[in-house]
């Protein structure tokens, strides 16, 4: 196992932080690419997980989005899969049950939300060509209603979102797309050492635009591209986070575009939107260089209330973290932050989260290369890479955890997507990750907890889950900003509840949100343990917590 | 007797060994040990290409190991085709071989870097300070590294003195001048990036710096173009004794194609060419290098020879849309527009929303004096690519130049001078219109960022000279000189 260099590792092992569960658990899935002979670049892209309640029995299910077939033939592997959760540590396939169908798509990735607010978590997934929209029916079935909905969108698209782009209350959707690509189009590449291989996106020169929908609240969905704006800006886009960047009381995006320029889309209300990458700070390395973005997510590293951008990168560029400053990004570089030891891996499905309830959040970054690299370490995968657990430290530094990976035995292979969450209800959070042409982790937290934790349901007055919302938590005098944010990291839906790490505290002393639309609210106190609800209009008014610091 | 002969004997045989001892040290200490020739694991998996032209670097070595030379040969050979630990391993050997010589011990450094060990790489960087104290490249490669490391201490001494040894490499300033704004302080970068801006006007890096410490102390409009002028960065060290010769042993396939497209990006068409045909020898029949070496061809004004190739690609592979796209142009060359034509009408049926499919098709029309069905030809590329500037600049020029109508042309070329501010052929064209239309202020206002985008463009004095003469004022004597 390659181990990196110049980078803090603990010397002793540690206990293990997951177990490594899927095939115990019931699940099957079995990720394609449909990889043959011939390097057609969508074989290396694809891979997602999203984590939904879609039975609306409190418990996480999980959705795999498998590849497909680009070559002659049948389509290999499983197809997208969903399983439902059995409350035991186990899963069921309920795909046929559930209508869901892939057909000849080919998968990359999904995000779930209930875009049409009858209290059932929807699915959309992205596809090489036409993406699906699949309405949950409440009865354990889905309906593909894509055309109805008005949500095709016949791109390469990767990563989506769904937010609320204009305050209405409906959830629209922002959805990225990495290359405009057909077989005809297809370029041979190669290796360091001539052997064929998958190109780099800028060989093709064709990027692609990123697609908004305004949600019209009749189940369709108005394609605003144009008129919103995002027509100004190209990119390879990968990955996609939503937050308000600039505190503005409305909802940005920030898109992760590979070996092209980052960009942030401002919100300048009524569905217009500004790239202000390359003025903020977001769209390049502190060099100006552009770098292969691939997953992204918020996090705001240093409690400030200000919201940063956590993005990964291609081997030998080392993941990179934009500090926000009051609204303008500076790319950090750190021997301790979370970039730590990324130089030698790529990553693509990232999450923070606070796995061992220190009151510091962690990191997990799933890692498999693009590109034939100088050795291979499964012989019978060269793209296969270990994945990294970090474990934070506070101030925003960080440690690499020993054993790597946190699993006793270190789990290699060419992982996309990632997904958080408490799969088990048992407080603490369990990571999904999808493995290109292989089974999926399942991995089970049971590292030794540092203190106790909460998680919190964030809804709206009709009870209905509310991305983007803020949370500012004060515990024994401390204070942790966490945003609710399903749909971020690479072509995956993490779990809508956020969850919070208490350390020593026993308790909850009160919790502030800022809802998307810039309103504040106080609730609490609680007791650690449980997962509480906070329902916009039922907490105090408040203003001012999430001031920059 | 015996006794006296046995000790003749001994202190002969003795005497024997002894020179022998003497000899071998000699022979070691004067030409060094033999040392151990690496060959990457993968050696015979590698394309015939790059193969033949490493093996042709490790037989000599082997046949000579104690040629430094044919050993730095190898060396750079490996690294310039990302084989770094095989070239960490020579370049360590040639750092003892060669202890007066500051690159062995650099390169043991670089290649530590591209093996992500930094901390390792910063270390021997420090060391090829420390012993070749003018060595530029050294304090430049010290200077990268700390920063990197957040070491501001050593990076500060470290591009002082790189502006001392090198007054004229911009990348003395430009460290120190990222530097302070990693330090935070924006106002005390600004005159270092300027310097470095004047010293290096084509360093995107430089403009990257300027413009993000121009936005730190609010100055936008300026920040703007100075980040536009720093897009695509691309990270290249201070060159050194050792890089020419680095380049020429690029053979992996990939990267000999990408310096063919890089030439051809460039305006080299011959350098490319030659790249090519160097691959063609191994890989004859592959259809994307027979494109691209058409298209080099092409540009090289030898239609004939392109569409000789592209038809051997076509006829394998007739829904191949660059080369449709390359046979369009190559015939566009010969001048035989209804051919080209076609092919740009294939590759717009086989890809519709390809812009350079579009642009093709524009290409024919226009040579068959169809300049509306060009500029809808254009349009239809720029839908397909709005965000790229170079087809506004075209669209805007065939208004302008066919067709007559400046107000369109305008239009169109201020679009593109809004997405890509740093594009220079924008900016003539924009101050000819303008004054075509009699807007002389917009016309010298466009001028003055001429001047910042491209300073030493030697159109520059004649456009302020022609707005002169339009409005019979004297400008400042500011004005560049050709």
């Amino acid at each position: 196992m390659p181990t990196n260099t110049g980078v803090p590792i603990p010397q002793s092992i540690g206990p293990a932080w997951f177990q490594e569960s899927a095939k115990s658990s019931g699940i099957q899935f079995q990720h394609a690419s449909g990889h043959q002979s011939r390097h057609w670049m969508p074989e290396m892209e694809s891979g997602g997980v999203g984590l939904l309640d879609y039975d609306g029995d409190g418990w996480l299910d999980i959705f795999f989005v498998s590849g497909g077939s680009l070559n002659p033939g049948p389509t290999p592997g499983s197809g997208n899969r969903l399983y439902r959760n059995l409350h035991n540590g186990r899963f069921e396939d309920v795909t046929h049950t559930s209508g869901i169908t892939s057909g000849s798509d080919y998968g990359m990735g999904c995000a779930c939300a209930d875009f049409d607010g009858d209290g059932w978590v929807d699915l959309y997934v992205t596809n090489l060509r036409t993406n699906r929209l699949w309405k949950n029916n409440g009865n354990g079935t889905f309906t593909d209603v894509t055309e109805k909905a008005g949500v095709t969108c016949p791109s390469w698209s990767t990563s989506a979102a769904f937010f609320d782009a204009n305050g209405d209350g409906l959830l629209d959707l922002v959805v990225v797309n990495y290359i405009k690509w057909t077989p005809e189009t297809e370029l041979a590449c190669f290796s360091r050492g001539g052997r064929p291989d998958y190109c780099s996106p800028l060989n093709y020169q064709a990027p692609a635009l990123t697609t908004l929908y305004r949600n019209r609240g009749d189940g369709t969905f108005e394609d605003v591209t144009k008129s919103a704006g995002l027509e100004q800006a190209y990119g390879n886009g990968l990955g996609v986070a939503v937050g308000d960047f600039n505190q503005d009381g409305r909802l940005d995006f920030f898109v992760a575009n590979d070996a092209m320029p980052n960009q942030l889309w401002l919100n300048q209300g009524n569905f217009r939107f500004i790239d202000e990458g390359l003025l903020r700070g977001c769209a390049l390395n502190s060099h100006g260089t552009a770098r292969a973005g691939m997953g992204v997510v918020t996090v705001d590293l240093l409690d400030r209330g200000w919201m940063d951008l956590f993005v990964t990168h291609l081997v030998g560029e080392g993941n990179g973290l934009f500090i926000n400053t009051n609204g303008y990004f500076i790319d950090t570089r750190s021997t301790r932050g979370p970039m730590t030891g990324s130089l030698p891996s790529t990553g693509f499905g990232v999450a923070f989260a606070d796995f061992d309830h220190d009151g510091i959040q962690d990191l997990y970054v799933a890692n498999g290369r693009v590109k034939y690299g100088d050795q291979s370490i499964l012989p019978e995968d060269p793209y296969a890479e270990p994945n990294s657990l970090l474990r934070g430290l506070g101030g925003g530094e960080f440690e690499r955890v020993n054993p790597e990976g946190g699993t006793t035995n270190p789990l290699v292979a060419t992982s996309r997507g990632l997904a958080i969450g408490d799969l088990d209800n048992d407080g603490d959070l369990d990571v999904v990750v999808v493995n290109r042409d292989s089974s999926p982790y399942l991995l089970r937290n049971e590292v030794p907890k540092r203190g106790r934790a909460i998680q919190f349901r964030v809804v709206d007055p009709q009870n209905h889950l509310v991305p983007n919302a803020r949370l500012c938590v004060e515990a024994a005098g401390r204070r942790q900003f966490r945003q609710a944010s399903p749909n971020e990291g690479y072509c995956s839906s993490q779990d809508p509840r956020v969850h919070v790490g208490l350390g020593v505290a026993n308790g909850v002393d009160r919790v502030t949100v800022r809802w998307p639309s810039g309103s504040e609210e106080i609730f609490g106190p609680y007791p650690a343990g449980g997962v509480v609800t906070l329902q916009q209009g039922s907490g105090k008014p408040a203003s001012g917590v999430f001031q920059y610091k | 007797m015996f006794r006296i002969k046995y000790r003749r004997h001994l202190a002969a045989i003795f005497a024997g060994a002894l020179a022998i001892v003497l000899g071998i040290r000699a022979y070691v200490s004067t030409l060094g040990p033999v040392l151990p020739v690496p060959v990457p694991a993968d050696f015979a998996q590698l394309d015939s290409l790059l193969k033949s032209h490493l093996m042709a670097c490790i037989r000599p070595l082997r046949d000579s190991p104690r040629d430094s030379h044919l050993r730095e040969e190898l060396a750079l050979a490996y690294a310039a085709n990302g084989f770094w630990s095989e070239a960490q391993l020579l370049f360590d050997q040639l750092s003892i071989l060669d202890p007066q010589d500051p690159l062995p011990l650099l390169y043991s450094g670089v290649a530590r870097e591209e093996l992500h060990d930094p901390a390792a790489s910063l270390v021997l960087y420090r060391r090829v300070t420390e012993m070749f104290p003018q060595f530029a490249p050294g304090w430049s490669r010290l200077g990268t590294a700390a920063l990197e490391a957040d070491s501001f201490d050593v990076a500060q001494s470290a591009f002082a003195r790189l502006t001392s040894l090198a007054p004229q490499e911009w990348r003395g300033p430009a460290g120190a001048g990222e530097l302070e704004l990693r330090r935070g302080k924006p106002g005390e970068a600004i005159p270092l990036l300027e310097r470095a801006v004047q010293l290096n006007p084509d360093s995107r890096t430089a403009h990257h710096l300027l413009g993000r410490s121009y936005l730190s102390m609010g100055r936008t409009n300026e920040a703007s173009l100075q980040l536009a002028l720093g897009r695509n960065v691309e990270g290249h060290p201070m060159p050194d004794a050792w890089t020419d010769r680095a380049l020429a042993h690029i053979k992996s396939r990939a990267d000999v194609l990408r310096l063919a497209k890089d030439a051809l990006d460039e305006g080299d068409p011959a350098t490319a060419a030659r790249y090519y045909e160097e691959i063609r020898v191994h890989h004859p029949n592959e259809p994307e290098l027979l494109n691209q070496l058409a298209i080099a061809y092409n540009r090289l004004n030898q239609p004939a020879k392109a569409i000789d190739l592209v038809e051997r690609v076509l006829k394998t592979d007739p829904r191949h849309v660059a080369a449709q796209i390359t046979a369009a142009y190559a015939n566009s060359t010969l001048g035989r527009y209804t051919e080209a034509l076609a092919h740009a009408d294939a590759a717009v049926q086989i890809t519709p929303d390809l812009a350079l499919a579009h642009l093709a098709r524009a290409n024919a029309f226009l040579g068959l004096n169809r300049d509306l069905e060009a500029v809808a030809a254009l349009e239809s590329a720029h839908r397909a690519d709005p965000g790229n500037a170079q087809l506004l600049v075209e669209l805007g020029t065939i208004l302008w130049r066919n067709l007559d109508r400046p107000d369109a042309a305008l239009e169109r070329l201020e679009s593109a001078r809004k997405l890509d501010p740093a594009l220079a052929p924008i900016y003539p064209r924009i101050t000819a219109l303008y004054l075509q239309l009699g807007r002389t202020a917009d016309a010298l206002a466009t001028v003055e960022i001429w001047k910042l985008v491209r300073p030493k463009d030697p159109e520059i004095p004649a456009a302020l000279a022609r707005i002169q003469s339009s409005r019979g004022t004297q400008f400042p004597h500011s004005i560049p000189s050709p």
